[in-house]
């Protein structure tokens, strides 16, 4: 009798084992899985964004961009951007690094869009997810871009930049920079926990890349070098828009954290950064609310402007995402505060260049990027930069070696591939083209077929 | 600022806090300097909106 119990008691233990073990692989296949639904309302965000911020002529045109971009993205990061991830950490030798877990005969196996991991697995409950997650980075990065080419850029030539951008120079830099064999993080300490520098700073330079080359839209700048406001044809979308964004922020922040518990995670209670190194959600909720918060105000009164207002909401986010998950909440609103404060005179000074940003892409997510980046290096200098004994610290200088290496790996390939782009007649639509509007001329239904009746003045 | 420790060991198996600033005078500087910029902003906000008036007033 004793023994039966003993052997029952021991069923028992097994089973509840396995339901633990079964339950927290379930949980953390559907944490992925959310976060992918979180960014794609990101996407959404975007949409609403450009549409808004585009003339009436080309609302359409803007809108159509924007969804293929996402379109061939997918594609385009399932075919070569995961494969790159995987095999570039260690630089362009393609060797494996301390964690193992990098490396072309790493990447080879898991990543190749023709091995099994790349498609329905039972014994597999998370590639399909990271992937997902990975691959909605990627279309970010090229909604990031989008909108500051809008109103002048022929869409082929758009989705090529997308694509350069999306399966490839974003991932070689989350590759170097984000994981945890990246050169820049084993031997830099470069840390870039919510990707201000991977994601944010090489979209918004890519972004700059493209528009050196692409040129200002007709009627942005007078003959004296002046710049003239072209205003969007419907601001509250556009608002709209960017607190949608925020709402996707949300999921994309998530998804930069690794779940414990399982044989993937880098421990069996506590929550990690790509990284390696612990961090809780609650680090999370603080430092995003409180950026948030610290990046409107400050733009609020510096504008007084609404759009430069969201706009400081998505500064405040990205001033703090280096650091996320190390700020005290004070010192995140502070810094988010400071991003919203510079976000206008840095626009401002971008268009004396000449450069004709429509929505404020590059400074928003270029140069607030390397204040989240460089800020990351003067207030947490001296944290463990990832896991394992002897691990570099989080330090200024590897923090700026990462910020230049974030700068080139957007600017460069934006710059060059627009530039062959332009001399093989891809890039910019004809003037006519662009006179007319880029709806009547090429999209086959009309945004608004019974017009927008303009209502009675203010005040009256 | 510096790290509150030299490795995540200790800060791990005791499930301490690890923010930037830890048990340091930092924490109430930072709270500070948030507070300020807080009531800054709203004393700048009012003085623009209550001009913004005047000048319709004076219209």
């Amino acid at each position: 009798m004793e023994e039966q119990l003993a052997e029952l008691t021991a069923k028992v233990a097994e089973l509840e084992a396995k339901t633990g073990v079964a339950t927290n692989t379930s949980f953390a296949e559907v944490y992925y899985y959310i976060t992918i639904a979180f960014m794609v309302v990101i996407h959404a965000g975007f949409l609403a964004y450009e549409m808004g911020a585009s003339r009436h002529k080309n609302v359409l045109a803007s809108g159509i961009k924007n969804i293929l971009a996402f379109a061939f993205v997918i594609p385009g990061f399932y075919f070569v951007g995961w494969w790159i991830y995987w095999a570039f950490p260690t630089g362009f030798t393609l060797s494996a690094g301390p964690n193992e877990i990098s490396g072309a005969a790493y990447a080879n196996d898991i990543a190749l869009p023709w091995v099994e991991y790349m498609g329905p697995h039972l014994g597999d409950q998370i590639s399909g997810v990271f992937w997902g997650a990975f691959a909605l980075f990627a279309a970010t990065t090229a909604s990031i871009f989008s909108g500051a080419v809008i109103e002048r850029i022929q869409v082929v030539g758009f989705l090529i930049l997308a694509l350069v951008l999306g399966a490839v120079a974003w991932v070689i830099a989350a590759a170097w920079g984000w994981h945890s064999d990246g050169w820049l993080v084993t031997g830099w300490g470069y840390h870039d926990f919510g990707a201000a520098g991977v994601v944010h700073m090489v979209a918004g330079f890519f972004a700059l890349g493209v528009l050196i080359n692409l040129g200002p839209r007709i009627g942005k700048f007078n003959a004296d070098g002046s710049a003239n406001a072209i205003g969007g044809h419907n601001l509250p979308f556009t608002l709209t828009g960017l607190m949608l964004i925020i709402v996707g922020f949300w999921g994309f922040l998530m998804a930069c954290v690794v779940v414990p518990g399982e044989a993937w995670s880098w421990f069996p209670d506590k929550w990690a950064t790509i990284y390696g190194t612990p961090v809780t959600l609650g680090a999370l909720a603080f430092n995003i609310l409180m950026g948030f918060a610290g990046g409107i105000i400050g733009a609020w009164m510096f504008t007084r402007d609404p759009f430069w207002m969201m706009s400081g909401a998505l500064a405040g986010i990205i001033s703090c995402a280096s650091g996320l998950d190390l700020w005290w909440p004070p010192m995140a609103f502070a810094i988010g505060f400071a991003g919203g404060a510079v976000l206008k005179p840095a626009a401002d000074f971008l268009e004396k260049f000449g450069i004709d940003d429509a929505v404020g892409a590059v400074t928003v997510h270029g140069t607030i990027g390397i204040w989240g980046v460089i800020a990351c290096g003067i207030f947490a200098a001296g944290y463990p930069a990832h896991a394992g004994e002897g691990a570099a610290t989080i330090n200024f200088v590897g923090q700026l070696v990462g910020a230049v290496v974030m700068f080139l790996l957007g600017f460069v390939p934006g710059y060059v591939v627009s530039l062959v782009l332009k001399g093989v007649g891809l890039l910019r639509v004809s003037e006519a083209a662009e006179i007319a509007g880029l709806d009547p001329t090429k999209v086959p239904v009309s945004a608004y077929p019974e017009g927008i009746t303009t209502s009675v003045a203010p005040a009256e | 600022m510096g790290s509150p420790f030299p490795d995540w060991a200790d800060a791990i198996a005791n499930n301490t806090a690890y923010y930037v600033g830890l048990n340091t005078s930092f924490e109430v500087i930072w709270t500070v300097v948030a507070v300020a910029l807080c009531v800054v902003a709203l004393v700048a906000g009012s003085k623009h909106e209550l001009d913004a008036y005047k000048k319709v007033e004076k219209k």
